[in-house]
């Protein structure tokens, strides 16, 4: 039991934080404090600086433009980027390195591998993730966009929803049926497929923060050629669920960092307000301090599992879970911390979509507002808290499925 | 980064469950259920010199195993995971202050190593509580030592130990006494305990004859780390329950059928699990990092011992609350072990501060 990074990490997390330094004025205060439209041209400058000196997917192999080091450094970096006001990479990092590069790492070809990571290394293809349909979003194997392969070339006819950043990517994964004969979780293959292309219109869609970060994806005979297909032919699912894996799993404890200064940030919200010394107030801040602590433990449970060579396995949908009704739990309390300052937004919007806001940013009641508005969501993307909570009962306590309805049984 | 237990660790783990399985398990908790508390003497000696997890973190010079505290929360896991009745939590947290006692303690550790002597601690005055005891007991010195007068109380296996070890006022300041059970001016007091296999009740002492463990100088340091490690150590034993009492719900889900089903395959029942799995393993990891802060000494030791304390008073009341509910009728029997879990998790979370008051002690820590 040793639950600190080893002095190797150590000695280089202290080499980044120099470096990081060097990138910020002497008196930064953190990104939060930007204004906000300025955010995302920032996240892009800075990404492209921790590009240029290596540090950006430091865990991948070198021959795909990492660094191959442990998974640690990795942590030890999003760490320090959270702890120096910086945002830990762009929005569409999420898929691109998170969610498809490590999928590819472990399921695609040597020369997918070589034409596709170092690319999303450099930022020069962003990627979004094409799972949800309007008919198939928990029940994501009953997914009917289908492809069909022609001369070596998959062409894909149907529809995508609810996909982030589609309006910013360049490449979509995308999981779609090409088996229409076969049980329904066999019929499935994951595609790589280029966005900018005739068969492809992207159609943004308002959220309940009046922002529009997410799309539907309307394919009518796109094309994507048949060396993109991720996996082997109708082995999608298998592909599909590993990726979700890295989806929940793998977060919590770079997560858990920025949940830690949002909770700094809500304390000076209840001292600015003067309710920091109410009974009921502190109680709430304390649990949520041991919930955050607690997350991060959890992630290095899963780190140390990962080092060992282990998969996370249905402990990431307990992590998903963890992170995302606590930011519930927080957000409420912001709520009541604001009083009826809730009536009004005033002040700055947050620069991050989900879950916490940049390091740094102001406590004005926009902010709180439109991130307690977006915890929502949380509880909803990569899998609702109910079908976690049905994964965590079936895969780690043992308990049976549910009996399927006869219509959705094989297809 | 390593967050897991070692080979060894593990080896402990499972080597003592096997043990209890065989020596303690579902029989000692009928028992428990059918006749009342009374100590298995020979489980006792087995696990204090076969096993000895008594002296697990003592010194080796007095018979002990010098493992660390992160071993003691395993050990308490699994006794909190069996609902054991008998005072090894009580032992071990006096021995957390008869370690300061100099020469004279060197024999009075090898007998809590040995288990042939109970020991527990007497802390909390009328009106007080283990980290304030208040000032009511009063130590005055006689010429063959000391006596002491005054009434401690919610003191844990009051009636089965030899010898308390007390918080007590001498003229410049609390000090740390020993005290034996059958010296002129000892009673006890018991009261009905919540928690059939912890029995509660209050030590009176009428000038009774004391041995000074440690002085003022020291004392208040201890009684801040004998705190922390109360909590830590109560917490293990609160994961271990609760998550004993989760596995006793799901096991039952799927043996007990209704509508033609394992009511294990309704989703009401599966959720209320995987809740209470989520919060098991968040006291888990609370607890577990605590442990080693303690043995690390860290300096944010003290915060995360109540982190973990407010964690695990919620994750076993949830689990062994959900457990009566999963079971029906027949979890609200006397002859059930569940409510065995239900009253062991209200009792231990009052043990050494509620999770309210540990949440306002994190606040207090962290200067909210
Ligand atoms: C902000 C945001 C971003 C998103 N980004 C992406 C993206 O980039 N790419 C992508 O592919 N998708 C994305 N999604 C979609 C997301 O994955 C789906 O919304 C989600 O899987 C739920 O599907 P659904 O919306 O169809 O709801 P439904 O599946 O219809 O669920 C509706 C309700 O029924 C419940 N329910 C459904 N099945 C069960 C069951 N078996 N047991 C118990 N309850 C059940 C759900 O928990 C939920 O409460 C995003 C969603 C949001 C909100």
């Amino acid at each position: 039991m040793n639950p600190t990074f080893s002095a190797d990490v150590q000695a280089f997390q202290k080499e980044f934080a120099t470096f990081l330094r060097e990138l910020v004025p002497a008196d930064w205060a953190g990104a939060g404090t930007l204004p906000r439209e300025e955010y995302d041209a920032f996240a892009e400058k800075i990404r492209g600086q921790l590009y240029e000196r290596g540090y950006i997917g430091v865990s991948w192999p070198q021959e795909y433009g990492g660094r191959g080091l442990s998974a640690e450094y990795q942590v030890a970096i999003a760490e320090e980027l959270t702890r120096q006001g910086l945002p830990q990479g762009i929005a569409s990092d999420v898929f691109g390195i998170q969610m498809f590069g490590s999928t590819l790492l472990a399921f695609g070809t040597e020369e997918q591998k070589q034409r596709f990571l170092p690319r999303i290394l450099s930022g020069e293809d962003k990627w979004c993730q094409g799972y949800s349909e309007p008919q198939s979003g928990s029940d994501l194997a009953s997914a009917s966009t289908t492809a069909v392969l022609e001369d070596g070339m998959w062409r894909i006819n149907g529809q995508k929803i609810w996909t982030s950043t589609a309006h910013l990517a360049d490449w979509i994964f995308v999981l779609v049926r090409t088996d229409p004969d076969a049980a329904k979780h066999r019929g499935l293959t994951l595609l790589a497929c280029p966005m900018d292309q005739p068969g492809i219109e992207v159609r943004q869609i308002q959220q309940i923060s009046g922002e529009a970060d997410f799309n539907e994806v309307f394919f009518t005979d796109a094309m994507t050629p048949e060396e993109n297909t991720i996996g082997s032919v109708s082995d999608g699912w298998r592909v599909a669920t590993a990726l979700l894996e890295h989806e929940r799993g793998g977060a919590a404890a770079v997560l858990a960092i920025r949940f830690a200064e949002e909770l700094d940030r809500l304390e000076e919200l209840a001292r600015e307000r003067g309710r920091h010394h109410e009974q009921d107030i502190r109680r709430r801040i304390a649990w949520c301090r041991s919930r955050v602590f607690a997350m991060r433990l959890m992630g290095y449970r899963a780190l140390t599992r990962t080092l060992s060579g282990e998969g996370i396995g249905p402990e990431g949908a307990m992590n998903k879970l963890f992170w995302s009704e606590y930011h519930r739990v927080l957000t409420e309390l912001s709520m009541d911390i604001l009083g009826e300052d809730v009536l009004t937004l005033r002040g700055r919007r947050p620069a991050i979509p989900d879950g916490p806001d940049a390091p740094g940013a102001p406590t004005d009641s926009a902010g709180w507002i439109t991130t307690f508005l977006n915890a929502r969501s949380s509880t909803i993307f990569a899998g609702t808290s109910q079908v976690q909570r049905n994964l965590l009962a079936e895969k780690i306590l043992g308990m049976p499925r549910e009996p399927r309805a006869e219509s959705s049984r094989g297809r | 980064m390593q967050f897991s237990f070692s080979r060894e660790q593990e080896d402990l783990r499972s080597s003592l469950r096997d043990f209890l399985s065989r020596r303690s398990g579902s029989e000692a908790r009928n028992r428990v259920l059918k006749s009342g508390y009374a100590l298995d003497r020979g489980l006792w000696d087995s696990m204090a010199q076969q096993l000895g997890l008594l002296g697990l973190a003592l010194p080796e010079s007095v018979g002990g195993s010098e493992a660390g505290f992160l071993e003691t929360s395993i050990v308490l896991e699994e006794l909190g995971r069996d609902a054991y009745a008998g005072p090894y939590f009580s032992t071990v947290a006096a021995s957390w202050v008869l370690q300061h006692a100099g020469e004279d303690g060197a024999t009075t550790l090898e007998q809590l190593a040995s288990g042939s002597r109970i020991f527990t601690l007497a802390i909390a005055d009328e009106g007080g509580t283990w980290a304030r005891p208040g000032h009511r007991t009063t130590a005055f010195e006689v010429a063959d030592g000391h006596r002491l007068a005054g009434l401690k109380v919610n003191v844990t296996d009051a009636d089965t130990a030899d010898e308390f070890v007390v918080v007590a006022d001498l003229p410049d300041g609390p000090a740390w006494f020993r005290v034996a059970a059958d010296a002129p001016g000892v009673s006890v007091v018991m009261g009905e305990s919540l928690d059939l296999t912890r029995p509660i009740g209050q030590l009176v002492l009428q000038d009774a004859p004391a041995i000074l463990v440690v002085g003022p100088a020291a004392a208040g340091e201890i009684l801040a780390d004998v705190n922390d490690k109360a909590a830590v150590a109560l917490s293990a034993e609160m994961v271990g329950g609760a998550d004993a009492a989760l596995r006793q719900a799901v096991a039952w889900s799927l043996e007990r059928t209704q509508f033609g089903r394992p009511i294990g395959s309704f989703q009401a029942i599966k959720h209320m699990s995987a809740d209470a799995l989520v919060e098991v393993e968040t006291a888990r990891v609370l607890t577990q990092y605590a442990a080693w802060a303690i043995d690390e000494r860290t300096p944010d030791r003290s915060v995360v011992a109540s982190m973990a304390k407010q964690a695990a008073s919620d994750a076993f009341s949830l689990a062994a609350g959900n457990n009566i509910q999963i079971h029906g009728g027949i979890g609200f029997t006397w002859e059930h072990s569940a409510h065995l879990y239900f009253r062991k998790a209200k009792a231990t979370s009052a043990l050494f501060g509620t999770a309210p008051q540990h949440r306002d002690r994190i606040a207090d820590l962290l200067a909210v």
